[in-house]
């Protein structure tokens, strides 16, 4: 296969794993009229990227990449997803990556099976690993001859298309201001890939504190259209 | 620049929590927390005669909660960090064995300008064992408008459960590094605070929590979920150290009445609405009489107005500077340095 239209492929926000059915603490953010504006949007898309997804879910994939390169034992993804687990602390958050991770495995399963793919997919249904999307994209990324670069590059386009497209729907901000913090974000993108590698140990994992407690208030909203 | 420890070990005695082969040197001091056989369980406070923590100070904590052992550790003030230029470090270690017992809900921690101190708590839970943890940190010196000044703040947390890792709360403040006053953060305002809940019981908490809050509570934002199969996690931001301490100790207070029942040593279930009442009820447990709490009470539906509402005590909002002069002039040290 070709890793470009692969990458293209599982990252596409229409590659039906269900994430467009969360906002991760977004809808709260919404509700409570903090974000409520193109300015307060694109506040809040950058500081996702430079504060959250960097230590966490990009750091995650990160993480699983280089297990992969050092061929490292199942032993250690085994590690990394009870790290995983242990550090996702908003139990919506918890089980959108879980949910996120089973549909991407099974999907891309059908696709073109890969060993370790399937192989995690089977340890979460047994329920001896409870499963990460960042991981499970790592994987599959991996097995298909797609650059480390490039599958960070993407990984981080995908969240930041995310947090656009449910801005535009729930803020809501115009389709033309969310594909401008699209496109004016690229270069915090780039500069948080460079720094990728060299994340320190232990900064992985860092909490949002504020972030948090709206992906807690989410789990009592009483009007909600999606599941984080 | 010091370099101090605290060793403290709760042991069961029959029906009792007695502390053995414990240690400290200065500047803390760990002693009985008012009278000694007041409680079944073991209350201890620990005191130091500095002003905070300084430049270079390390200090090793440890906790030994025996099996069957319930202990409750109080701090005696806030935890002021001064400026510094290479940093402060503490390190807490925390086993606490099979249907032990172990609450610590310190007070605030408060960093100077130009203070960087980091804390790593790990903490070791058999499967029955539970834990009631918290932490407060506010922004600076926030009424002599000190705030955000500090250098660096990094707690953290590591629980394990059965020898696994259950939960991992890891928490950097850099107001050079992060926005620490964006609606990521501090949202506007000065304090944050955690508290967590690992137990068998905690699903069953997590529930009863559910019911508890569901009104607003002026001046504290707060968020819970369940955040292992086995945890409850609360946090929250306010603009109050002193009120969040004390919303937390009564939150704590909850979880400590509700394992103790759940473990079959109470025999009335807590008045789980009233506990959760953000009013001082625990900042400082004083070693008088207690007297119950006056005031409006709110009572759960179909439970029994008056029956389990344990006795609270009307305590100030800090630890009573009288109570606690007297805990200072006591002489008698629970162990020997």
């Amino acid at each position: 296969m070709q890793p470009l239209l692969t990458l293209l492929q599982i990252n596409d926000s229409m590659f039906p794993i269900g994430s467009f059915t969360h906002s991760y603490g977004l809808e709260s953010y919404v509700s409570q009229g903090i974000v409520k504006d193109t300015p307060s949007a694109t506040a809040y898309a950058e500081d996702m990227l430079r504060h959250n997804i960097f230590y966490n879910d990009a750091a995650f994939l990160q993480m699983t990449w280089k297990l992969l390169e050092a061929k490292k034992p199942a032993r250690e993804l085994q590690k990394l997803d009870e790290l995983i687990t242990a550090l996702k602390v908003p139990s919506e958050i918890r089980m959108a990556s879980k949910k996120l991770a089973i549909r991407f495995l099974k999907l891309t399963q059908g696709l073109h099976p890969v060993k370790r793919c399937s192989n995690y997919l089977s340890r979460i249904q047994e329920g001896a690993l409870h499963g990460h999307y960042p991981v499970a994209f790592g994987l599959f990324a991996h097995a298909h001859g797609i650059s480390s670069k490039d599958a960070l590059l993407a990984f981080y386009y995908n969240m930041l298309n995310s947090i656009a497209t449910n801005c535009a729907k729930l803020v809501p901000i115009s389709q033309n201001d969310a594909q401008k913090i699209l496109f004016d974000l690229q270069p915090i993108i780039m500069q948080l890939v460079e720094e990728q590698e060299s994340l320190q140990e232990d900064l992985v994992g860092l909490c949002c504190i504020g972030q948090e407690i709206r992906c807690m208030q989410h789990e009592k909203q009483y009007s909600r259209l999606y599941i984080s | 620049m010091l370099k101090s420890s605290i060793k403290i070990n709760a042991e069961r005695e029959g029906k009792q929590t007695l502390l053995k082969e414990s240690g400290y040197n200065a500047p803390y001091k760990v002693i009985h927390y008012g009278a000694r056989h007041l409680h079944e369980h073991l209350e201890l406070i620990i005191m130091s005669a500095t002003p905070g923590i300084m430049e270079g100070d390390e200090i090793d904590i440890s906790v030994n909660v025996h099996e069957g052992a319930h202990l409750k550790l109080f701090t005696q003030s806030f935890n002021k960090l001064h400026p510094m230029e290479k940093g402060a470090v503490q390190r807490t270690h925390v086993q606490v064995k099979k249907d032990g017992i172990f609450r610590f809900i310190p007070h605030p921690i408060t960093p100077f300008a130009k203070s960087d101190f980091k804390a790593v708590n790990e903490i070791h839970l058999d499967e029955s064992a539970t834990l009631i943890w918290g932490d407060i940190i506010a922004s600076g010196r926030v009424h002599s408008g000190e705030s955000f000044e500090f250098t660096r703040l990094h707690v953290v947390t590591k629980i394990y459960r059965n020898k696994k890792l259950v939960l991992l709360d890891n928490q950097l403040l850099e107001p050079g590094r992060q926005p620490m006053k964006s609606m990521l953060f501090f949202a506007g305002y000065t304090h944050q605070a955690t508290l967590i809940y690992v137990s068998p019981f905690a699903a069953e908490l997590k529930a009863e929590l559910d019911e508890i809050l569901v009104e607003e509570y002026e001046q504290i934002d707060f968020g819970f979920t369940q955040c292992a199969p086995n945890a409850v996690m609360l946090r929250a931001m306010g603009d109050e150290g002193a009120k969040l301490h004390d919303w937390l100790s009564a939150m704590g207070r909850l979880c400590w009445e509700f394992t103790r029942y759940k473990q079959g040593l109470e025999e009335e279930e807590p008045e789980m609405e009233q506990a959760a009442a953000p009013s001082p009820a625990e900042a400082a447990p004083v070693p008088e009489k207690p007297a119950r709490r006056t005031g409006a009470k709110r009572v759960k539906k179909g439970a029994p107005a008056n029956k389990a509402v344990k006795p609270t005590v009307a305590s100030p909002e800090t630890p009573a500077e009288d109570a606690l002069e007297k805990l200072l002039t006591q002489t008698e040290a629970v162990a020997a340095p």
